[in-house]
């Protein structure tokens, strides 16, 4: 299962817009429960600016994702 | 569905003066340094101009590189694209996590693509299914989005249309994917060069929207992410069978160069 963190709503707002390796951007996105994440993989590779460091200190969990529903199904 | 053009592919005139393309080494000087690479990506160049494919083409991503910079450079030298969420980057392709990777190709439809002479080509390497498009959505007129297997089994795929609603069998993931429009009519999809279905649905408009890939630009928003393996996009213009096919050598070719 995928590992993501859990962001508050202002840790997530000062992520956006931002790279964590200096070319990829952070993408917050909403788990089941309305949580903001973000993903193991961007952790990992989080070395771009070290005001960010914070994230890497944050609890990894299983990413429990909204259900995929087609809009076009 | 309707699967074989028994079309052969003419013959790309190679270069034989023992330097690169100039367009090839352009790319090559942006950072490329291995040789086998290298010489992927001059082959690549020299049979997509010897295909006369290489003008009729908006963007050419080659995602085998093994860090993010190198495969975000658009090879045609228009658009270089942009990568956001956790996208993995193994060297031949870029794996997307299914959370929230998807690439932005930066490219606007409506400023890039013509209405009815536009297409999109790709590398699936993964043989899973996925709940997911590539593309972008305008939430209401017009759709250009493709997946090339969902999970029932079935590939779907819109090009400046709105519909119908159409869904075909497609028994297996892995393959190299064409999805074009030549005319107002019809679109078509190609599997490994041979066409695969013909759809007709009457071309509507273009999007003024990001076209995404590895998720789908639902008017201003990446929704539905992709977790399978890519190593090429292309955007182009129309394709037709025999340019359909040669797109698909093409990129055999530099597949089997790179060791694929």
């Amino acid at each position: 299962m995928d590992k993501v963190v859990i962001l508050t709503e202002a840790q997530k707002d000062s992520l956006i817009n931002n790279t964590y390796d200096g070319v990829q951007y952070f993408n917050p996105v909403q788990d089941i429960n309305n949580n903001w994440v973000v993903s193991e993989e961007e952790i990992n590779c989080c070395s771009n600016d070290p005001s960010f460091n914070w994230i890497k200190s944050l609890t990894l969990t299983d990413f429990q994702p909204k259900p995929l529903v087609d809009p076009f199904a | 569905m309707i699967v074989g053009s028994g079309i052969s592919p003419a013959k790309p005139v190679v270069t034989t003066d023992g330097g690169n393309d100039s367009d090839a080494q352009a790319f090559i000087d942006r950072g490329i340094t291995d040789p086998t690479e290298q010489g992927a990506i001059n082959t690549l160049v020299v049979d997509l101009k010897g295909y006369s494919l290489w003008a009729k083409c908006h963007q050419i991503l080659p995602f085998v590189f093994n860090d993010a910079t190198k495969n975000s450079w658009d090879l045609s030298s228009n658009q270089d694209a942009t990568f956001s969420g956790g996208m993995t980057h193994s060297g031949r392709y870029i794996t997307g996590n299914g959370t929230n990777a998807y690439v932005n190709t930066n490219i606007n439809d409506n400023t890039t693509t013509s209405l009815n002479s536009v297409g999109v080509s790709y590398y699936c390497g993964s043989s899973g299914t996925r709940t997911m498009y590539h593309g972008a959505d305008n939430g209401v007129t017009s759709t250009f989005m493709n997946n090339p297997r969902n999970t029932t089994g079935n590939h779907r795929f819109w090009v400046h249309d709105a519909g119908p609603s159409f869904q075909g069998s497609n028994a297996s993931t892995q393959g190299f994917y064409t999805f074009t429009r030549e005319d107002s009519s019809d679109k078509k999809m190609y599997k490994g060069g041979s066409l695969f279905d013909t759809i007709s649905a009457t071309s509507v408009s273009k999007l003024d929207l990001d076209l995404y890939f590895m998720a789908y630009n639902n008017a201003g928003s990446p929704s539905l992410y992709d977790n399978r393996d890519y190593n090429c996009y292309v955007l182009h213009e129309g394709l037709d069978a025999t340019e359909s096919s040669n797109l698909d050598s093409a990129f055999s070719t530099f597949r089997t160069t790179l060791g694929l």
